[in-house]
């Protein structure tokens, strides 16, 4: 019941959030599929055709590591105000807050879902793609989300206490942007800086996406599945403890 | 917040020893430059601080039966709101607090939860919220009963955002008002419609108040406390000060305010 209960509370908020944004807009939903795509588009357009980059099947490539990204870092930024924005709903009555966070994250994981199995269709018509690596991809999304919302509770938490994180985050995500595999594959990572991508918690559950649809070798998807969960496992129980330590706290800062 | 498992089965609510403290951990530390201000000037004493903390109410004890419309009473920042919001479970669970039934806690009547959408669209989303139990058809029935209650005709296919204060606590007091429940809790709760339909309002929540097991109820008017309540707390000084009749409530909490401000 409690079940039930919680996931009316997270499907009425996200789909409230959904009309909310696309009320009196010209496209509607159609505005959230143009951004990722106008994103591959150009990236492909510059690395692929300007740049020259060599990598095989580049959009095969591209769509598993960059659709990824756009997804953790749209999520990451909508929700780090999440708590202030609604604080007249969470002062007014009992909603427990991680319903917003989880309501959020459906409604950005929707963003992603739609463009990236659009943009799939597309791929598959045009370059050879992994059919095993395929039917590992729940997997891959669900160790994607789990992680996404460890880092959601993180994030919007800390918000909370302190203001700036939201600045924080921006810089961190350009930062990021630069040092995640994602338009360029990790081999060409020189020896020496290969511990700033081992370390990168975004890459932890790229890197599956990459190794399902790209370069699709059971051994190294594996490795890849594995540190994906020890990095999810981590930052989950880290997201936990700072919850539970900082709950009460919450209605007192928001 | 857990079930009663007492052999009294008229005990809706039993509220043993309980604190109500906050940790002010990041307490005068509001941006991250802060901390690093903070950290650079004395790291270790940053570190090994000691953190201070915010005692709201001491060691409290009360139970809540069948029938009971309790009225708490107390000044600004004497922990009301905190203590109705934890024995909503709004601050998690707490083994101290057991509730036999469902709950209900109102604290503001006048919020928006989405701007851009209609009235009666926010009145689908409060209802799927409050009534999260509830079957389908009959939160259905509640919007339409809600919608026609709160007369805001036309205005309730206008985008949220539009309304007034007044217009908001219309539909907002007609939802919440609609079905009575084990456990209510209202905190200034009349507050915001407008004259004419508070007349109507505090019809319909009185009659909620009526039917549900028991209720909380927060006013810093005393004499609505008078009227709603047939029994009074008064929190002072981290304590249930007094805890008996309303009318000898409300004399002690204004005789226990006057001698506190009195310089």
């Amino acid at each position: 019941m409690a079940m039930k209960s919680n996931f009316l509370k997270i499907y009425t908020l996200t789909l409230a959030d959904m009309k909310g944004r696309y009320r009196n807009t010209f496209a509607g939903f159609l505005w959230v599929m143009f951004n990722p795509i106008l994103m591959f588009v150009v990236h492909s357009l510059v690395f692929k055709h300007i740049l020259k980059l060599d990598v095989d099947r580049y959009f095969v490539f591209l769509l598993s590591g960059l659709l990824p990204w756009i997804f953790m870092t749209s999520a990451i930024s909508q929700t780090a105000h999440a708590f202030i924005t609604y604080r007249e709903v969470l002062m007014s009555f009992q909603i427990n807050p991680l319903s917003l966070l989880f309501s959020k994250l459906a409604d950005n994981f929707v963003n992603f879902i739609v463009p990236f199995f659009a943009l799939l269709l597309f791929v598959l018509s045009r370059e050879n793609v992994s059919v095993q690596g395929l039917w590992l991809l729940p997997i891959n999304m669900s160790l994607l989300l789990a992680m996404t919302l460890s880092l959601n509770v993180l994030v919007s938490t800390l918000q909370v206490f302190f203001r700036d994180i939201q600045y924080i985050i921006q810089f961190v995500f350009n930062f990021l942007y630069f040092l995640t595999p994602i338009f360029y594959p990790e081999d060409m990572v020189p020896q020496k800086f290969k511990f700033l991508v081992d370390l990168n918690p975004f890459y932890a559950v790229i890197k599956p996406f990459q190794k399902s649809l790209w370069n699709y070798e059971p051994q190294a998807l594996a490795q890849a599945l594995a540190t994906a969960a020890i990095f999810t496992a981590i930052m989950g129980a880290a997201s936990i403890l700072l919850w539970k330590r900082k709950r009460n706290e919450l209605y007192l800062y928001i | 917040m857990s079930s009663i498992s007492t052999s009294n089965e008229s005990t809706i609510l039993k509220v043993e020893n309980l604190d109500i403290t906050y940790r002010l951990s990041f307490h005068g530390m509001r941006t991250v430059r802060d901390v690093f201000v903070k950290a650079l000037n004395n790291p270790v004493k940053l570190l090994f601080r000691e953190k201070p903390t915010l005692d709201l109410l001491e060691n409290l004890s009360f139970e809540l039966k069948k029938g009971e419309r309790l009225g708490i009473l107390g000044v600004n920042g004497s922990g009301k709101t905190s203590l109705c919001r934890t024995i909503a479970g709004m601050h998690g669970k707490n083994k101290k607090i057991k509730v036999k039934g469902s709950v209900r806690a109102i604290f503001d009547t006048s919020i928006v939860v989405q701007p851009e959408l209609s009235g009666a669209e926010n009145a689908w989303i409060l209802t799927n919220l409050l009534y999260d139990t509830y079957p389908k058809q009959e939160r259905e029935q509640i919007i339409k009963d809600a919608l026609e209650f709160s007369e805001l005709g036309e205005f309730a296919h206008t985008p949220f955002k539009h309304y007034s204060k007044g217009m908001k606590s219309r539909l907002f007091l007609s939802v919440v008002s609609a079905r009575p429940c084990d456990l209510l809790i209202l905190d200034e709760v009349f507050s915001g419609a407008d004259t004419f339909f508070n007349e109507k309002i505090t019809k319909r929540v009185e009659e909620m108040i009526r039917d549900s097991g028991a209720v909380i109820f927060i006013s810093h008017q005393p004499e609505l406390i008078d009227k709603v309540c047939n029994r009074v707390i008064v929190l002072h000084d981290k304590k249930i000060a007094f805890d008996g009749d309303p009318e000898k409530a409300v004399e002690f909490y204004l005789g226990v305010n006057r001698e506190g401000t009195a310089f």
